[in-house]
């Protein structure tokens, strides 16, 4: 195992199982109320913030400024979500979210055509690599994920009723809205961050692929969620240390080890049901 | 299977390294120019390796597991530095060799295209500290060697006289090389071209051409209809013939101005091809060849 002996990769893994942690679970969530891309509008809505920042020549200003602006706009796209979620039956909400993308991408170029600097930076955003990160920054990420972790655990039931059956939620008497904002703020939090370490791809596929494969091998919401982390914490081993053997990039390595493992589970469980 | 066992041999002889090469100063750089030049001035005492390559974007560069092991066992890390190549820090960082030389390689270069004043919003993704393509004029080629010949003998003060003959030997051949190109390049003088990206400055002023429109209206921005009649109203009053293109960028304007004014559109990267010691001089040799025309 070239894991095993090389530094670079150590913290790359420990990164990757750091985001599995967070993101298979909030996978579920997405998959259940069907908002898959809800992570690429988000992402998309933070660079559109950084583009602001740069347009407004904040290049030099602190980190945290650029920051600021980033997660206040992601915050405006959270915002969006939780309000249109109650016009479903007018447009289905990934159309909100495809219109949230579209438009922010557009926004953000048209913001950096006109600003002087910090262009590098912001495509840098949407970029990030696995092997470049730092302890540091992976002790962080692990930090504002236990943080986001713990809302998450506090208000559980309310999220997950929202998430899988929304009707019984209204029925109920939930104030859907507000829930709902906190579920996409929180999420917002999430791929602000882990979209410039990992890239958006990475961050994709973390948040779809696991929480498929538990929704199609496991009925109980914590079977899924527990099986979603398993999955995924093999699939980061597995998509690492390929990486480093034949020398491909981190992110598409872990996508493909993901696909094999859908693939080769499928084989598996396909097998033992038509045993039975 | 012959292609992965090929590969498996390859990473386990980057990570143990092979006996022949233990006595090696290991120089990494940030593109295949700058690699060449070390591989000219240290000869076998140096085994040069370089991120980017030729054909690629060095504005940024996807990581691959072995970059991080050949900086992780480098002595000397070579950046362009004027901010073209800042992924070069993080996989620096991230290799964890902390006692690497980290050499930037434009020091002493007069930088062009530098922005006076406040950057103004309106000129596009310029780099702040001016135009980072400096390699491409030869006389900048002699601020880089000095800078590499430096930073060998830092880390390995036992073979200063190799390096010293080598930069010797480094500058002369460059200036035997360069009255060839002025030669050949003479006719041109004067002449009016297009670039797509702003990547050619250096070798203009090194030539005496006039860069006299770019296909990207500003810096990192697709070009446009408007900007393209432009182009061609300029390419009329110039008598403009040659567009340099870098590869890694759309082609389509390059048609365009091809069909309505035949310019010429010539495909070139703005690095040499390998890191060997010749390839620096190689890459002027074939840039100057393609716009003479043969």
């Amino acid at each position: 195992m070239l894991i095993l002996q090389l530094p670079f990769l150590q913290v790359a893994l420990v990164l990757c199982l750091v985001l599995t942690g967070i993101h298979a679970y909030l996978g579920y969530h997405v998959i259940r109320r069907g908002v898959i891309f809800v992570d690429l509008a988000l992402a998309q809505m933070a660079a559109l913030g950084a583009s602001v920042a740069a347009f407004l020549g904040l290049h030099d200003a602190p980190a945290w400024e650029t920051w600021l602006f980033s997660f206040g706009f992601a915050l405006g796209g959270a915002l969006l979500f939780a309000l249109f979620r109650q016009r479903k039956e007018r447009f289905p909400i990934e159309a909100l979210i495809g219109i949230t993308y579209a438009g922010a991408i557009a926004l953000s170029m048209i913001f950096l055509e006109k600003s002087a600097t910090g262009t590098e930076e912001i495509k840098e955003m949407l970029v990030g690599s696995l092997y470049t990160a730092s302890w540091a920054q992976v002790g962080q990420t692990a930090g504002l994920y236990a943080f986001v972790g713990l809302i998450h655990w506090f208000a559980r039931k309310k999220f997950l009723l929202i998430s899988e059956q929304p009707l019984e939620a209204v029925k109920q008497g939930v104030r859907v809205s507000w829930w709902d904002f906190l579920f996409y703020a929180t999420f917002a939090l999430v791929v602000t961050r882990s979209v410039m370490l990992a890239g958006v791809l990475v961050v994709f596929a973390l948040l779809i692929l696991p929480s498929t494969a538990a929704l199609l091998w496991r009925a109980r919401t914590g079977e899924r969620i527990v099986f979603g982390w398993i999955f995924g914490a093999i699939g980061c081993v597995i998509g690492i240390e390929a990486s480093a053997r034949f020398d491909w990039p981190a992110g598409p390595s872990i996508i493909l080890a993901f696909l094999v493992l859908m693939l080769t589970a499928t084989l598996v469980f396909q097998r033992v049901l038509s045993k039975r | 299977m012959k292609t992965i066992t090929h590969k498996l041999f390859l990473s386990a002889a980057i990570l143990w390294g092979t006996q022949a090469q233990a006595g090696t100063i290991k120089v990494a750089a940030s593109i295949p120019d700058l690699a060449s030049i070390a591989s000219a001035i240290g000869g076998s005492r140096v085994e040069t390796f370089a991120i980017a390559k030729p054909d690629a974007n060095t504005h940024s560069v996807e990581v691959l597991p072995s970059y991080m092991v050949k900086v992780a066992r480098a002595q000397v890390y070579l950046k362009v530095g004027v901010s073209l190549d800042g992924w070069a820090d993080a996989i620096i960082q991230g290799s964890r060799n902390s006692t690497i030389e980290v050499a930037d390689c434009s020091k002493g270069v007069s930088v062009l295209e530098k922005p006076t004043g406040k950057v103004d919003a309106s000129m596009g993704d310029v780099h702040p500290e001016g135009n980072p393509h400096y390699w491409l004029d030869p006389e900048n080629g002699e601020f880089i060697a000095h800078n590499i010949a430096q930073a060998l003998e830092r880390v390995d003060p036992a073979g200063s006289s190799v390096y010293e003959a080598g930069l010797a030997k480094f500058l002369q051949d460059l200036k035997a090389h360069r009255a060839q190109w002025d030669a050949r390049m003479a006719p041109l003088k004067g002449a009016a071209i297009f670039t797509y990206h702003s990547s050619w400055p250096y070798f203009a002023k090194a030539f005496g051409l006039r860069i006299v429109g770019k296909v990207e209206p500003v810096p990192g921005i697709p070009t446009n209809a408007r900007h393209l009649q432009e182009l061609l109203d300029i390419a009329k009053a110039e008598h403009v013939k040659i567009l340099l293109q870098e590869p890694y960028f759309p082609r389509d304007g390059g048609e365009f101005l091809h069909k309505q004014a035949s310019i010429k559109p010539l495909v070139l990267a703005p690095s040499c091809k390998g890191v060997g010691a010749s390839d620096y001089f190689a890459h002027f040799d074939e840039l100057v060849q393609a716009m003479v025309g043969g």
